[in-house]
């Protein structure tokens, strides 16, 4: 079973990604059995209903952040979808709170899990949030395998260099930085990079 | 930030306080997180979004002129069979059609760098208008 945890700030555009990626997963790769731990720090969930709604397995995770408050239970949770469901693959949306570098060490700590990192940026709201979240933005994007710098329609070219530029300043030198806009359609080869595939 | 200080800020307890109006309000590492749900008193699903999309623009406002930093806004408005999300970062709202009596609606309000009483008078302005636990 494989693992990808997808991160980033609120409102950067998580579960936009996911209702591309997963269509991705099942018509190109015949990728059947995903589910989706959604994870959202309101009591009630949001996002889980528009994902269920559009037919997937989701399981939801809420009133906490599963990087820190609710590592336990990630766990536990984890534990039974593996051996309930046995799925190919498991992909968590994380609160726009979680450091996925934490989920990631806990998955591997308490489970063996290798888990892979895909982590949003909003390009459009990146220079503005980024001093008062100076605790949170950078450190979401730490041991990213890919990240997406997202809404890149709405910002001009010379502020989406700047925006990549600050993000990758952030990364590490191994971090695949693409910029993306979740209003079109995904590159394929995205998909494959988010998922550690090598391609087509 | 150092590492030390990155896992003492991010382990501190979560924190809850009582509803009042039907709004909820908790505390996670310096965000306030505001939830109401209920029914909205509109003549379809769709004039229900058309009115709470407005009341959460208003909402926004409200949170940026105050000095605010709006995380994320988003709600859902749905009656049997189907719906919409709504969603706002920052003064505009972004709708999404859903595939899924009255019309049942769930809002979370994630703010930073505001106070509670504040954001709780705020959300009972706008979307508390609209939205009867």
């Amino acid at each position: 079973m494989k693992f990808l945890i997808i991160g980033g700030f609120l409102g950067s555009g998580k579960t936009s990604l996911l209702l591309q990626l997963i269509p991705y997963m099942r018509g190109q790769l015949g990728i059947e059995k995903t589910v989706i731990l959604e994870n959202e720090i309101g009591k009630t969930g949001i996002d889980d209903r528009v994902l269920s709604g559009a037919g997937y397995d989701v399981r939801g995770m809420f009133a906490g952040c599963v990087c820190c408050t609710m590592a336990g239970e990630l766990t536990l949770t984890v534990q039974a979808i593996m051996q309930d469901m046995d799925p190919e693959w498991i992909i968590m949306e994380a609160s726009g709170m979680a450091f996925p570098r934490n989920v990631k060490e806990n998955l591997a700590d308490t489970l063996g899990i290798d888990a892979r990192i895909c982590c949003l940026a909003d390009a459009k709201r990146w220079p503005r949030l980024l001093k008062p979240m100076e605790h949170l933005l950078p450190l979401q994007l730490e041991e990213a395998d890919t990240v997406l710098v997202n809404k890149t329609d709405l910002i001009s070219d010379d502020a989406l260099a700047s925006v990549r530029e600050s993000v990758a300043g952030f990364s590490s030198p191994e971090t695949e930085i693409f910029p993306v806009s979740m209003n079109g359609r995904i590159d394929p080869r995205i998909f494959d990079r988010i998922l550690g595939r090598n391609g087509s | 930030m150092t590492e030390h200080m990155h896992h003492h800020h991010h382990h501190e307890e979560d924190c809850c306080c009582e509803e009042h109006g039907g709004i909820h309000v908790s505390f996670h590492e310096g965000a306030l997180i505001g939830t109401l749900a209920g029914h909205v008193h509109a003549d379809s699903v769709d004039a229900a979004k058309e009115q709470l999309a407005s009341a959460m623009t208003a909402l926004a406002a409200r949170i940026n002129g105050t000095g605010g930093v709006i995380g994320h806004i988003k709600a859902i408005v749905s009656e049997e069979g189907r719906g919409w999300q709504i969603s706002v970062t920052e003064e505009e709202a972004m709708a999404r059609s859903l595939s899924p009596s009255a019309i049942h609606a769930d809002c979370t309000v994630i703010v930073f760098a505001i106070e509670e009483d504040v954001l709780r008078a705020y959300m009972n302005d706008t979307i508390g208008a609209l939205i009867r636990p």
